[in-house]
Formats: C-alpha cells, structure tokens, sequence
C-alpha cells in the first residue's frame, strides 16, 4: 500500500456527470470505483470510545472525527488518556464500550488491514537493543512484506542516523529518530505518533515537523499527540482536547491561539503605564506593576496591547508561552461540566 | 514476511545458541569420556545398590538398569536428568523472554502494531522455541555417538536418536508452558515460576509414584513419566509417547494463541 491510494485516482476524475448520464452502466461502474475513496474521507472516527482500568485511568465516551489529510493534534497532559486512545486505534488495548473505526475499518475486527495501512511511533518507544538500526528498520519492512528503500535512506540520511550502531549503544534522542523513521518509512496513508518530539535536539524536532508536512501535502493524514501546545500550534490544524479521560475541546488551531492567554512582561522607562492603564486595554485580563515591571496577562490578539503602550517608553517585552494549566484553566471557566 | 519473527527470535539468540551449542558438546564429550571409570567398575554399582531407590529412580535406573552398563550410564548421567534439564532451562528462558518479556520491554507494541497476526506471533515464537531446543538435543546425541567409540560407550543409533527426542520433547513441554502462562499473563514471574516449578514437582512425582502406591496415578498427566516411560535408551523411539507429548505441546502453543488473542497488552 503506497501513499498514493487515499488520493483521488484517474477513475475518479472521469466521473463526468454528462458522460455518466449518456453511459448507466459506465456510471455506476465509475461509482463502485470511488466508494472506497470515499470511505476514507475519514480517516480516524471515534464513538463514545471508552476504555476503563478501574477508576482514575481510561478514557470516557471519546468522540472524534479526524479527516484524511489533517494534521490532527490531539492535546492533554500526561496521564489524561492520550496514548490509551492511540494504542486502542491500533487494537494493541480493546474498547470496554463505543467503537473505533481507522481508515473506514473496524479497529477490532479489520486490526491487520489496519496495521498494513498505518505507521505507529509508541509513546514510549521500544526497540530490540542488540540489533543495528539498518537490522531493526529491515526487520520492520519485511514484516511489512518489503517496503521501497529509497524514502528510508532518504529519512535515515537526514536524520542523520548512523544505520551501523546497535541500538543499545544510541542515546534516547536517536533512538527516537529511529523510531520516526519506522513510522514514515513505509509512506503510510496514516501516521499515528505519541509524543513523537519528546528528547528530541530543537534541529531535529525541526526534521521532524518537516516529514510531517510533506506527509501531508502528499494526501497523508498524521495524527499526534503531545503535552505542549507550542508544537501542536506549529503542525496541526485541528486540536483535541483531552483532560482526565475526556475530550474538553475539539478545536481548529487559529481559533485556540486566538483564545490563548499570554503572560507578558513589560520593562518601562519613563514615562511608564500605571496598573489601570492597562487594565483599561481590551483582552487584558490581568496587570499589575511592581517598580518598572508590569505582569500583564492578555487573552487573544496581543495588537491592542502592543499600540496602548505606544506614548510609553518600554525597555523589553518577554511573552511566555502559556502553559497548558491555563488554557485548561480558561476552559473550566467556560465548561463548569468539566471537572 | 513469513518466517520473519522466527528468524528475529533466532537471531536474537545467536551468541547464546553458540555458546550453549558448544558447551554441550564439552559436557557431553565430557560425560563419554568419564564412563572408563566407571564401566565394569562394580563398586558403583552396589554404592548404588545403598542409595534409597528414589535415587535410583531419578537416575533413571528404575527398570533395574546398571550403572557400569552403556544404557544405564547414558540415563543416569545424561538422558533422566541433565540433558532435559538443560533444554528446559533454555527453552523456559527464550519463551518467557518471547512473551512476557517483550510485552513488559515494550517491543511487542511496536511489532502488533504491524501486519502480523498475534496468532502469527505466538506460532512463530514457538517454532522458535521448538527448534532451539530439538538443536540443543541434536547436537548433544551427535556428541555422544561421536565421543562413544573411543570408550566402548554404544546403545546403537535408534536408542540415541529415541532417548534425545525423549529429552527433547520435556523441554517442548515444559518450554510451550511458560509460553502458554507468559502470554496468558504478561508475568515473567508466572511464565519462569509457573513452567520451572512445573518441571521440578513432576520430576519429584516421577521419582516418587513408583515407592508410593497413593501417588501411581499421578503418572497418567506427568511428562516425566511419559519421557521415560518404555525406557528409550534400550528400545529406542517411543512413538506413542512422544506423539502423546507433542499432543500437549500443541495444546499449551494453542492456549498461549488464544491467552494472547483475547487480552489487552500491557505497557
């Protein structure tokens, strides 16, 4: 299975409607041939997918919907569920109740189907230590039935993996490059990840957003998780939420950034802005000053802020990242259901 | 892909099969070697005229064979005893390793997240551990028919070739039932306890069941027995036994099928 199936075929073209109107019989031929296109225009759908260990750990009632062709994130704090949804995608754990369906195909029942069409990097990343990395990806291809080598040596070049080291003797960092090359090698038409960036060097981070991108100009669907907004924000389109087993929030990228809070500190000259000044500025949530230094807290756009300060003299300005605590924290204000 | 697993779980093991490989072949050339020491010396035999007939019996002299003989040497100091210890402590090893061992290493996720069937898997680490352990018999009896002439220490090929498959087939036992429990479970602690446990209780039942009659019929569902029942150092292959203890390997590799098949991995 190559990366090309998902995406609409010369069959589908041809689907004409004058010419299928003169021709019955050609037309619903050309019908039977998109059905299956059009059976994975969803490439991940989960149905009040819960899976329970008791009473803190598992997931509730998860719905989602993920397109093929996204780049979907799927967003929540260690321990929230994310990576007991991700390993019943692919049938390694099985719903207590609800349904997962990947690529259009039952998550239980068509498990096999599924696996030959997806690309998995685990959460905590296991691999036979006393083969060589070349051994490893070989052995993983064949399983596979053989894959085409080239875009391996492709990603192994710009990983910058040594394909001769046992992988016992490479730090965690190359060991999890190891483990994103097994999981594009094969071109999947998706990409499953679980905290794919996690002990990678900022350059190869870097590398890695950069396979995801080209995954998904190729048609491919790439669904990842993660604990750190900053990295969601920058690849996918679409985020979900999961907090304690539940899916808070599904929503698309630019509307979270514009919902996002900010903590942004402010070193005046003279003449500096007085608290209320601040205060004043719309999306400002929060100011307050101690000697020179304001602490403003602002939700949305940071345009309103940055042109109230204009008549003041402001040495720096440091925005911090928010942490993801505060969006939750923003969404609890709103959702007084989640606990 | 056929085959694929089988070959990792072999490979994995390369270093280990070559060292076990020719450490048997020192021990068994070894053990041929010492038998001059004790042929026709009938010393040994009335020192184990003294020992209680428990002994006897786990030497593997339980039929009234003499030390100072071919046959009784053979089975006291290799076929009752050492030799499918051996095997089973290996073949325990690989399956608990196969099973519970990748599952809590985390590698098994990677490999069931591929096209490969969990039957497939199960299958395949079994043939794994299948052919492991008839290697580590083959190259013992080639060791020992080779050594043999040298010392005059011959039981004639069939008796080899029927005591080793004997061997063989405990450790296929013992070894398809830590994978049973190890798949079953995800435990290392029960696939390795629960299959070696297994081992040492029935070989003591073994020795036991014939000085106590309430004990006789334990017999019937020990493998020990069924390995050295009809004595195959003197009547060669026992067909009907070892058809009896490939039967319960097959049933063990079919519960680990189904013990993996019907359960969430753990992490």
């Amino acid at each position: 299975m190559t990366a090309d199936s998902p995406q609409p075929t010369a069959d589908s073209r041809q689907l004409d409607p004058r010419s299928g109107l003169r021709d019955g019989r050609r037309a619903t031929a050309a019908c039977l041939a998109i059905t299956p296109t059009l059976a994975l225009v969803t490439a991940i759908r989960l149905e009040r997918l819960t899976k329970s260990y008791g009473k803190t750990r598992g997931i509730t009632e998860v719905n989602l919907t993920v397109a093929t062709g996204e780049v979907f994130g799927f967003l929540g704090p260690n321990g929230a569920g994310k990576t007991t949804t991700i390993r019943t995608l692919l049938d390694l754990i099985r719903p207590t109740s609800g349904k997962a369906e990947v690529l259009g195909l039952d998550s239980v029942d068509d498990s096999i189907a599924i696996h030959r069409r997806v690309g998995y990097l685990p959460g905590e990343l296991a691999l036979w230590e006393w083969m060589t990395t070349r051994q490893l990806l070989d052995h993983l291809g064949k399983l596979r039935g053989g894959i085409d080598t080239g875009y391996r040596d492709e990603l192994i070049e710009r990983f910058q993996v040594e394909p001769d080291r046992k992988i016992k003797d490479l730090s965690s960092g190359n060991k999890q490059k190891v483990g994103i090359i097994q999981a594009f090698m094969h071109k999947p038409e998706l990409v499953i990840l679980d905290e794919p960036t996690s002990g990678l060097d900022p350059l190869m981070q870097h590398a890695t957003y950069r396979v995801i991108e080209e995954a998904r100009a190729e048609g491919r669907t790439v669904f990842l998780s993660s604990h750190v907004l900053p990295e969601v924000e920058r690849i996918a389109e679409r985020v979900a939420i999961i907090r304690n087993g539940r899916v808070i929030e599904v929503e698309t990228v630019d509307n979270l950034k514009a919902r996002a809070v900010r903590h942004i500190e402010v070193h005046f000259g003279t003449p500096a802005a007085t608290a209320a000044t601040l205060n004043a500025i719309p999306g400002v949530t929060e100011a307050t000053i101690a000697g020179e230094t304001a602490l403003v807290r602002i939700e949305g756009s940071m345009d309103p802020l940055i042109k109230a300060l204009a008549p003041y003299e402001v040495r720096s300005l440091l925005t911090h990242e928010t942490p993801l605590d505060e969006i939750f924290l923003a969404m609890y204000r709103e959702d007084p259901d989640v606990r | 892909m056929s085959g694929e697993v089988l070959r990792r779980v072999v490979a994995a093991r390369k270093k280990s099969l070559i060292a076990w490989t020719i450490s048997l072949i020192a021990l068994m050339a070894l053990m041929v070697l010492a038998y001059p020491a004790v042929a026709d010396q009938d010393v040994f035999a009335e020192m184990m005229e003294d020992y209680p007939e428990f002994v006897e019996q786990i030497m593997g002299l339980g039929s009234g064979l003499s030390i100072t003989s071919p046959a009784g040497y053979l089975n006291s100091q290799v076929f009752a005893n050492m030799l499918p210890l051996l095997i089973i402590i290996f073949v325990i090893g690989l399956a608990t390793k196969e099973t519970a061992g990748e599952e809590r290493d985390g590698t098994l996720d990677l490999l069931l997240a591929h096209p490969v069937t969990r039957s497939r898997v199960v299958i395949e680490k079994s043939t794994a551990m299948l052919a492991t352990g008839l290697w580590l018999g083959v190259i013992s009896a080639v060791t020992l028919i080779a050594f043999g002439p040298l010392v005059d220490l011959d039981v004639g090929i069939s008796a080899y070739v029927g005591a080793t498959l004997s061997s063989v087939a405990a450790g296929w036992v013992f070894g398809a039932l830590a994978l049973a429990l190890g798949a079953a479970t995800g435990s290392r602690a029960v696939a390795i306890g629960g299959a070696s446990g297994a081992a040492v209780v029935f070989y003591v039942l073994w020795g036991l069941a014939p000085l106590i009659d309430a004990l006789e019929f334990t017999n019937t569902f020990n493998p020990w027995y069924w390995v050295m029942a009809g004595d195959p150092i003197l009547h060669g292959i026992q067909g009907a036994n070892l058809l009896l203890l490939a039967g319960i390997t097959g049933v063990l590799v079919a519960t680990a099928v189904w013990g993996l098949r019907r359960r969430d991995l753990g992490v």
